[in-house]
Order: C-alpha cells, then sequence, then structure tokens
C-alpha cells in the first residue's frame, strides 16, 4: 500500500473516491440539520425541542402542581424562556410519563419516549465500531 | 486453551436459557428494567459463550457472519424508517405517532416495543459480530 509507484488511473480514482466521500458527508450533514430543526410546532424559544417536555413559562415554584397539568404537547405559547429548570422536568416526568409514552419503566420512557434521538447516536457508535472491527480484523472472503 | 468435555456440555446447556433471558429483557423493556441495548448484550454473550466454551467455528456455522451483518443493516434501517414515520406522520423524528395508553399492554406501548426490538437485534447482532471477528483472528 505504500509503495510509490501508481498508474495515473489510479491517482484518478483515488480523487473521484474522495470527492464522493465529501459528497456523502455533506449529504449526511444536510441530513441531520433537516431532521434537527425544530418543527413547525415549535416558537422561537423552545428551540429544545424535546417531544412532551413542558413549555409553560411560569417562573415561579411556589405552584408546580398548577402549572404540571396545563401542559400541553408542544403548543408554541413560550414567549421567552430561556430554558426549563431541571426540577419541572422530573416532575413532569415522574407525573404524565407514563400517561404520554406507555411505559410502566420510567428509564424506558424518557430513553425511548422523549430521548429516543439518544439511542439512535449510540447504534450509530456500535455501527461504526462493527464496521471497523471487521474491515481491520475480519476473515477475507 | 485445552477444552474439557465439562465446559463443552456447561456452554451448550446454557447458552439457550441466556438467549431466553435476552428476549425476555427485549420484550418486557417498557415494564421491567431492561430494553433493547441490555438485551441485545445479553444475546451476544450467549453466542459469546457458544464461541469460547466450544470454538468460532461452531458458533460461526450457527451465526454466520454474512447472516449477522445482514440482521445489523437491516434493524438499523428499520429503526431510521420508525424515525422516518414519525416524520411523515406529521410529527418530528422519532416522534411517537402510535396511539397511547397507560396500562402497559403491548398494542399501546407498540412503539417503544417496537424500538426495543429493532434496537435489541441490532446490539445483539453488532456485539456478537465484534466478539466473532476478534475471536477467528484469535484462532487463526
Amino acid at each position: 500500500m505504500g509503495d510509490a509507484k501508481r498508474t495515473p488511473s489510479s491517482n484518478i480514482k483515488r480523487v473521484y473516491r474522495a470527492l464522493v466521500d465529501v459528497i456523502a458527508l455533506l449529504v449526511v450533514v444536510a441530513l441531520f440539520v433537516f431532521v434537527l430543526t425544530p418543527g413547525e410546532t415549535g416558537g422561537a424559544g423552545s428551540a429544545s425541542g424535546a417531544v412532551g417536555t413542558e413549555p409553560d413559562a411560569a417562573p415561579d415554584e411556589a405552584a408546580p402542581e398548577e402549572a404540571a397539568p396545563s401542559a400541553g404537547e408542544g403548543d408554541g405559547k413560550a414567549d421567552g424562556d430561556a430554558g426549563i429548570a431541571p426540577g419541572r422536568i422530573r416532575e413532569h416526568i415522574l407525573e404524565h410519563g407514563t400517561a404520554e409514552t406507555g411505559a410502566f419503566n420510567l428509564v424506558t420512557a424518557i430513553y425511548l419516549g422523549y430521548r429516543a434521538f439518544d439511542t439512535l447516536g449510540e447504534t450509530i457508535v456500535l455501527l461504526l465500531a462493527v464496521s471497523g472491527v471487521a474491515y481491520f480484523v475480519g476473515a477475507k472472503r | 486453551m485445552k477444552k474439557t468435555d465439562i465446559i463443552d456440555v456447561i456452554a451448550r446447556k446454557l447458552a439457550p436459557f441466556i438467549f431466553l433471558f435476552g428476549f425476555y429483557l427485549v420484550a418486557f423493556g417498557h415494564r421491567t428494567p431492561g430494553g433493547g441495548f441490555q438485551g441485545g448484550v445479553v444475546i451476544a454473550s450467549g453466542v459469546i459463550l457458544l464461541a469460547l466454551g466450544r470454538d468460532p467455528q461452531t458458533a460461526l456455522s450457527a451465526f454466520p457472519a454474512s447472516r449477522l451483518s445482514f440482521a445489523e443493516i437491516v434493524s438499523y434501517a428499520l429503526l431510521l424508517a420508525l424515525g422516518i414515520l414519525g416524520m411523515a406522520m406529521g410529527g418530528r423524528f422519532l416522534e411517537n405517532v402510535l396511539p397511547v395508553a397507560a396500562d402497559g399492554a403491548v398494542p399501546q406501548v407498540s412503539f417503544i416495543f417496537a424500538l426495543n426490538i429493532v434496537i435489541g437485534v441490532k446490539v445483539g447482532a453488532g456485539v456478537s459480530l465484534i466478539c466473532l471477528n476478534l475471536f477467528e483472528r484469535e484462532s487463526r
């Protein structure tokens, strides 16, 4: 592979392959940006964009029981909230997690119901690991 | 490494139960602790037990590398298709668009159930493919 004798046609082939790689990378990046763009239901403030997170903007901690049932799924009435406090997400998942995702196991409700995109990334990592192992130490068939 | 009959018999008799436990973890991931990833790793550990207790060629004859690769690719495509299904039916990517009820039966949590099955097949095939490749390299 480190041999310096290389015909011009193989050089052209390598350049062509690199070009195809770059184009495929651009397509993948464009698809990723397209997927990660919030949908039309999300307003300007809801850039966190997760399914079923609480878009309620009431910041008072005194009455979380009143704020939680009024939270619809993705209605874009969030005007100017920068983020959601972690405690509110915990209370929301404890109260509505099973009802919104249908899973009794709240861990499954989070990682497949609310954060399924994270699991998709994990499987992509595993797919890359498998292809790397099969390429480097796999049997030649 | 010297193989004895004890290791051979134990590996052959224990592997189906490990497969069964892995399938249980995958299929009941929405009710009990477990899920697709964990269940898939348990299934792969059954394959690894077969490959270590007997030899990698036996495990490869039961689970050929081409079929494991096929299962991996097809389940990954199914995972992406489930995500695009959410976009096609008017939601976001990987959004649950199927009906949901909180009684834990399978038709009501079908989206998470399908995700668990697909991820379990994918992780089981992937991890066992990694380990079988490494064992085969070792034994050559």
